[in-house]
């Protein structure tokens, strides 16, 4: 029978197979075999285990082993189990003894590649077994690397969600925007944001920024995104909430020195005022108005406050209709291309209030406003909450 | 006018227990890494140049265009770091947009001096 083109692809590469086999009489006969049936597989053979390790550590190893399963000492599929766990890369083909088949489908079963019976297999056979193991252990491989990309993606998904709540107001005079871009496809940070209606008719919104980039601080983010809810719809007000998450974020930290900057708006039930704490965030601005500033601003959640602080907020009247925008550092921490340097939150102000004049305010135009403004990308996660008052 | 940002730098100067950081261009994700060693090196009590016990560490940052969180992330550590030892660490100087930052993220007085 002629090779099938795709064997003869697969016979044309070097590959370096190790036996081992602690008869020495068994190894020269099987090295002989290899060599004499396949000058592109480079085999050597060892006796046990040891050597096996040694060989896999160099520079080169091997890209299948061929294991007796008769070895002694430990012996069976325990050695199997020894080799897969040491070289977890390696494809492997079992030898099982004379009427002992079965050993040799168990070992399949537990992650070899194929099995040969001893003594009992040509040099053809052997050969093709080695090469056909090779292919199908870096097809697993493949498989498994795609797998767990898949499952990050989703993990990514789910935690993006998780980080953006649906937005939980009813009443109609309010219109609430929510926009999360993560810097890079698939990977996010600890940006997070929620607006919630009170059961009194008053309405909160958070927005906050857990420092560093990753899945634990957006794991950290979600932690803190879904307190904030917890206790604002339990009654606590923006202060006491912010003191909470300080000391949740003491708690859940996972490196120890993660901090989150969080900025808790409390809108009274008439729409008429709005009281702004600041926990190291940048403080949101009102379309024609200006930034609503925290004359009582205070070190990040996580942060110690100096001595004598407490998050007293700042309340600032609102006129009948208005647009006000909380965003995270994301958006303008961005290299401008006409200067060469990079964008401070003072951009902000200015973006906000040209969109509102040109009546094209909404997060998707703000966020394009400063993407136009870099030559460079993005280099942080964007959230971006706009809550417009409608009538 | 375009600029090109300055290369980033760091130097740690020792004068017996006194520690001095100089930092040049901009501290983000990938140089922030290098500020926490720095402050680390500065930290430690004995230097190449010094066996004596630190006694304060002083970052001036009048020549840092841009500090991101993870910079500041490095400044808190640090100085946590610090006053597990016993050490004042501050902020001794800082250009107008690291100041801006540090204002904006309420820290100015924790890094301050004072």
């Amino acid at each position: 029978m002629s090779p099938t083109p795709s064997e003869r692809a697969l016979s044309s590469l070097t590959h370096r197979v190790v036996l081992v086999d602690d008869d020495a009489a068994d190894r020269l006969l099987f090295v002989d075999s290899v060599r004499h049936a396949d000058a592109g597989l480079r085999v050597t053979a060892v006796p046990g285990l040891d050597e096996l390790g040694e060989l896999m550590s160099a520079a080169e190893p091997p890209r299948c082993v061929v294991l007796d399963l008769g070895l002694s000492g430990l012996g069976g599929l325990d050695t199997l189990n020894v080799v897969l766990e040491r070289h977890p890369d390696v494809a492997i083909v079992v030898l099982t003894g004379w009427g002992d088949e079965e050993a040799g489908a168990a070992a399949v079963a537990r992650g070899a590649q194929d099995y040969l019976v001893k003594g009992r297999a040509s040099g053809e056979v052997i050969v093709r077994s080695i090469r056909f193991a090779i292919e199908r252990k870096r097809y697993q491989v493949a498989v498994v690397a795609l797998e767990s990309s898949r499952l990050r993606e989703a993990e990514q998904a789910r935690l993006e969600r998780a980080l953006l709540a649906v937005p939980a107001v009813e009443r109609n005079d309010l219109r609430v925007d929510i926009r999360y871009q993560a810097a890079r496809p698939g990977l996010v940070s600890g940006d997070f944001c929620d607006v919630v209606e009170c059961a009194d008719g008053s309405v909160r919104a958070v927005i906050g920024d857990v420092s560093g980039h990753g899945s634990d601080e957006a794991a950290l983010g979600v932690a803190l995104r879904s307190a904030w809810r917890a206790l604002v719809l339990a009654g606590l007000d923006g202060a006491a909430t912010i003191d909470a998450l300080d000391s949740l974020i003491r708690k859940e930290r996972v490196a120890g020195d993660e901090f989150a900057t969080i900025c808790d708006l409390s809108l009274t039930a008439d729409l008429g005022a709005v009281t702004v704490r600041s926990a190291g965030h940048p403080q949101p601005v009102l379309a024609g108005m200006g930034v609503l500033v925290d004359s009582s601003l205070s070190t990040p959640a996580g942060v110690d406050l100096p001595g004598d602080r407490a998050r007293t907020g700042t309340t600032h009247p609102l006129p009948d209709r208005w647009e006000l925008v909380l965003f995270s550092d994301g958006l303008f921490e961005v290299r401008d291309r006409s200067t060469g340097l990079m964008l401070d939150v003072c951009a902000v102000e200015p973006a906000v209030l040209q969109l509102a004049d040109s009546a094209h305010l909404d997060p998707d135009t703000l966020i394009a406003a400063f993407a136009d403004r870099t030559d460079e990308g993005w280099r942080d996660d964007v959230a971006v909450v706009l809550i417009s008052r409608i009538s | 006018m375009s600029v090109t940002p300055l290369p980033f730098g760091i130097e740690v100067r020792t004068d017996g227990g006194v520690r001095s950081i100089a930092v040049v261009g901009e501290v983000d994700m990938s140089t922030a890494p290098m500020l926490a060693d720095a402050i680390g090196t500065a930290l430690a009590d004995e230097t190449a140049q010094s066996a004596q016990p630190v006694v304060s560490v002083s970052i001036d940052l009048s020549s840092v265009g841009f500090i991101d969180s993870s910079g500041l992330r490095a400044l808190l550590a640090g100085r946590s770091h610090a006053e597990s030892q016993g050490v004042r660490l501050s902020v001794v100087s800082a250009s107008p947009s690291v100041t801006r930052l540090l204002e904006a993220t309420g820290l100015s007085e924790l890094l301050a001096g004072g």
